[in-house]
């Protein structure tokens, strides 16, 4: 009997096969070459529904190898029902390392957040997005919008953040404010909070996203300029957390979780867990922090 | 011609891709692809062939610019990928050296699709990477590339040996209009026998000077 060790697992390497791997390399290059395009591509079954993080799976495992290691969080946290079955599965698919710690990590992907420790080089962060098509909400149709992209027609987005600014005093935007990346293309930077966006500009890590259920990828590389959209008079302004500390470390300067107790009480504690548990290990890693002007 | 058998498709083509994707992504940057015992035909470095086997099945296309049946033979008989002429072709494989001509017919996208547009894999000399604005030139009668643009910190040179001005020129004029344009992949083997690449996406400006 021959001893084929390699095929003894039920599931392929990675869970996808290779085909589909190579198809989804191709396009992952594609969008790396075009920052803010989104590139369509296959976007294969997963054992999870579409649109629940299959599309950073589908980039996760694409990229991932035996000597990665691995860190998945959602909403900032290591800790959450999402995070653990996610990460629990790509460990199984790919017998790669898995750790909490965000400088450990080589490849981590998150949904609805970017991690306030600086990422290097050495990383990328895959980002799952439940919509890329920052237009859908101005024009419903994918050919016109498409349309809208190639001819870089962006009017109405603007009218958009133009009529919400005199209807409500502000553009409205809680998460996902649209950016224009590489000073071509507007985008979505999925629902990260505005506080995280000025973070994908010129950063050293490369950001991937993928929208599984709409079949997207699209990408913004290290070192590229990203705006967030601004009026010369009315300014993109980042959330304030003035006079509010985390009450388990007490520090300010990150992104706040509000937590209600029920009784009309409230407190503020630090949305990204692993910074936390840095900051009350007395570490204080290196952030990049974003100033009102 | 026959396949290899000592390349993995599953590991050796991840390995391979993630070498890709940061060449990508930091344009200009030189990476080396871990190595595996293949022999390719005359025409074809073993960094090319490996790019070739990490990419292209058989729902891609790929042409060759001046060279024998057997490079293509290699290639199709490895990743059943379908030869094609220019301009339907998503990888054109030419060397450096090549007269710039054949880019006229090579696919830039649409306006609709950019993402269509083909990748060329050059096959290049050798190419160093300068150092940290180090005085001393690392190698002499070739090129030396500045390159500027999404994914370079500031502005990065590449010591380049083994393409053609003119190419480069004419490249330059078919990225002018991004997002269509052509993203090429600048292959050789080092001299310690390292298959090495870099990547010129259509985003990278790219000047250039006699060394």
């Amino acid at each position: 009997m021959v001893a084929a060790t390699k095929f003894q697992s039920s599931y392929h390497y990675g869970f996808i096969d290779e085909a589909t791997k190579k198809e989804i390399r191709r396009k992952t290059l594609k969008a790396v070459c075009i920052p803010g395009y989104q590139v369509p591509y296959s976007s294969p079954e997963m054992p999870i529904s579409r649109g629940w993080g299959t599309g950073g799976l589908h980039l996760t495992l694409t990229l991932i190898g035996k000597s990665d290691v691995l860190k998945i969080i959602d909403q900032g946290s290591d800790a959450s029902v999402n995070a653990c079955h996610l990460r629990r599965f790509v460990q199984m698919m790919a017998d790669c390392a898995v750790t909490f710690d965000t400088a450990q990590a080589t490849i981590i992907q998150s949904r609805h957040r970017v991690p306030e420790e600086i990422l290097t080089n050495r990383q990328i962060l895959v980002l799952q997005v439940p919509q890329p098509e920052v237009l859908r909400g101005v024009e419903r149709f994918e050919a016109r919008t498409r349309q809208m992209h190639g001819e870089a027609d962006y009017s109405k987005i603007w009218v958009s953040l133009y009529e919400a600014y005199v209807r409500f005093g502000a553009t409205m935007r809680g998460s996902g404010y649209p950016i224009k990346v590489n000073r071509r293309y507007i985008t979505t930077p999925s629902p990260i909070p505005r506080w995280d966006t000025p973070n994908l500009s010129m950063a050293h890590c490369l950001y991937l996203f993928g929208a599984g259920r709409e079949k997207r990828i699209q990408a913004i590389p290290p070192h590229t300029p990203v705006e967030p959209l601004e009026f010369e008079d009315v300014k993109f302004r980042v959330e304030e957390f003035a006079g509010i500390r985390c009450s388990v470390s007490g520090e300010s300067r990150a992104f706040m979780d509000e937590i209600f107790n029920g009784e009309g009480h409230r407190r503020h504690v630090i949305n990204d867990s692993n910074f936390l548990d840095k900051l009350t290990s007395g570490e204080r890693p290196p952030q990049r922090v974003f100033v009102n002007s | 011609m026959g396949r290899e058998a000592a390349y993995d498709e599953v590991f050796d083509g991840q390995a391979h891709f993630r070498a890709l994707l940061d060449s990508t992504a930091r344009p200009g940057a030189l990476n080396f692809l871990t190595p595996v015992q293949i022999d390719p035909p005359a025409g074809l470095n073993r960094a090319t062939a490996l790019i070739a086997f990490a990419l292209m099945d058989g729902n891609s296309n790929f042409a060759t610019v001046n060279m024998t049946q057997s490079e293509g033979s290699y290639l199709a008989a490895n990743t059943r990928a379908r030869r094609t002429e220019i301009d339907g072709a998503d990888f054109i494989f030419a060397s450096g050296d090549e007269a710039p001509e054949f880019l006229e017919a090579a696919c830039c996208g649409t306006l609709l699709y950019p993402d269509t547009a083909a990748t060329l894999i050059l096959q290049i000399q050798d190419a160093v990477v300068q150092i940290q604005d180090a005085p001393e030139r690392p190698l002499t009668g070739g090129l030396r590339l500045t390159l500027k643009g999404p994914g370079v910190d500031g502005i990065s040179a590449l010591f380049v040996r083994g393409i053609r001005a003119d190419l480069l020129l004419a490249l330059q004029a078919r990225n002018a209009e991004f997002p269509l344009g052509l993203d090429a992949i600048l292959t050789f083997v080092d001299e310690s026998g390292r298959a090495c690449l870099a990547a010129l996406p259509r985003t990278t400006h790219v000047s250039w000077e006699k060394c």
